[in-house]
């Protein structure tokens, strides 16, 4: 769709609406992504290293500048000033004063929080080392394994 | 320290403000709070928040300055709306001072992406409740009278230009070309590749060259 085909659309007539707050509405299907082709001649490689800031701008024979690189200059004059805005003053007096009363929450760093060792249980007095444990278990092996021979 | 102080007047409503106008944002902060190098903001930052988080809101003020004009400006050419663009700013704000103790790394990348967020959000949600683009939805606060004719239509048509793109695209776009950001800072703060960002904003010149060139080329 070209800008001369937008300003022809049905509805640009309709009487003005009364603005409370100025909401503009983008199109319903804006371009995709892929739908938008990327040209791979020369001049478009130009054009785009030069807008990149790494070449020189492309001109014609004559040493103008080329009608694409001219009407980039031109956004580029309209992209310098929209750089220059500045946020209404009365907005960072806004953000003061709806700030909640409530301390932001300090979130606990997950590399300094302690680990959680498990409860000590006093299901018994009995406490086991691994020794001992070890050599319990192999008891009950070897008397398994002799009584399995015994009723053999 | 920060003091924030109300402005007398209530300033008049125009994106590009009116001669006369002093925009300048009414915080008083030191100089030494707004060092140029990066790592030394970085550092002043993390000493910021931590007096927010031991309670000192006020200090808050200070990062609210430092951060509202790239961010408002972010919002501003992503939405079209002067009126839009103060809603997201504040509330982003508003969410990132609830969530300040959890800030990893730069603050500064961290909020502009809350305001990123929300500025998708409001297209998506723009989008599915309108379905034509009118002419009288173009921001009213965009016109100034005394400015060049030519410029003026030019921006006009740029606005209505970048609502064409989608939302990735004009993303890309604005970072690069309206806040001068490198390629390699917009992957940084997008969690992107420079490659994927390049690609993204070759196609939208493309499609913006596409949508003018007809009329001004």
């Amino acid at each position: 769709m070209t800008m001369s085909d937008r300003t022809t659309q049905p509805g640009d007539d309709l009487p003005i609406r009364p603005r409370g707050r100025d909401v503009p509405v983008p199109p319903a299907a804006p371009l995709a992504d892929r739908e938008v082709p990327l040209r791979s001649d020369g001049a478009s490689a130009e054009l785009h290293a030069w807008l990149d800031g790494e070449g020189a701008a492309p001109r014609q024979a004559d040493g103008h500048l080329t009608p694409e690189a001219e009407l980039w200059s031109r956004i580029a004059t309209e992209t310098k000033v929209r750089r220059e805005v500045r946020t209404p003053p009365h907005v960072a007096a806004q953000i003061m004063a709806a700030l909640p009363t409530a301390r932001p929450a300090k979130a606990e760093p997950v590399v300094e929080r302690p680990l959680a060792a498990p409860a000590p249980t006093e299901t018994s007095g009995l406490h086991l080392s691994y020794v001992a444990a070890a050599v319990a278990g192999a008891t009950l092996v070897a008397a398994g394994v002799l009584l399995g021979r015994l009723l053999g | 320290m920060g003091t924030l102080t109300l402005p007398e007047t209530a300033p008049t409503r125009t994106l590009w403000g009116e001669a006369g106008t002093d925009y300048r944002p009414r915080v008083q902060i030191t100089p030494q709070a707004v060092p140029a190098d990066v790592a030394e903001q970085a550092d002043a930052d993390a000493r910021t928040i931590a007096r927010v988080l031991a309670g000192d809101s006020e200090a808050f003020a200070i990062l609210v300055t430092r951060y509202s004009d790239p961010v408002y400006r972010h919002a501003l050419n992503m939405t079209g709306s002067a009126d839009v663009a103060e809603d997201i700013v504040q509330q982003s704000f508003i969410k990132a001072y609830e969530h300040l103790g959890e800030v990893r790394g730069r603050f500064d990348a961290w909020v502009f992406r809350i305001v990123a967020n929300g500025c998708k959000d409001w297209l998506k949600n723009i989008r599915r409740t309108h379905t034509s683009y009118e002419e009288d939805d173009q921001p009213s606060h965009l016109a100034t009278p005394d400015e060049d004719l030519d410029r003026s239509e030019l921006r006009v048509d740029l606005d209505r230009a970048l609502a064409q793109l989608s939302d990735s695209l004009r993303e890309a776009f604005i970072m690069k070309h309206v806040e001068g950001r490198s390629y390699e800072e917009m992957a940084e703060m997008l969690g992107s590749t420079v490659g994927a960002l390049k690609m993204r904003v070759h196609r939208a010149r493309e499609a913006l060259q596409a949508i003018l060139e007809e009329k001004y080329a």
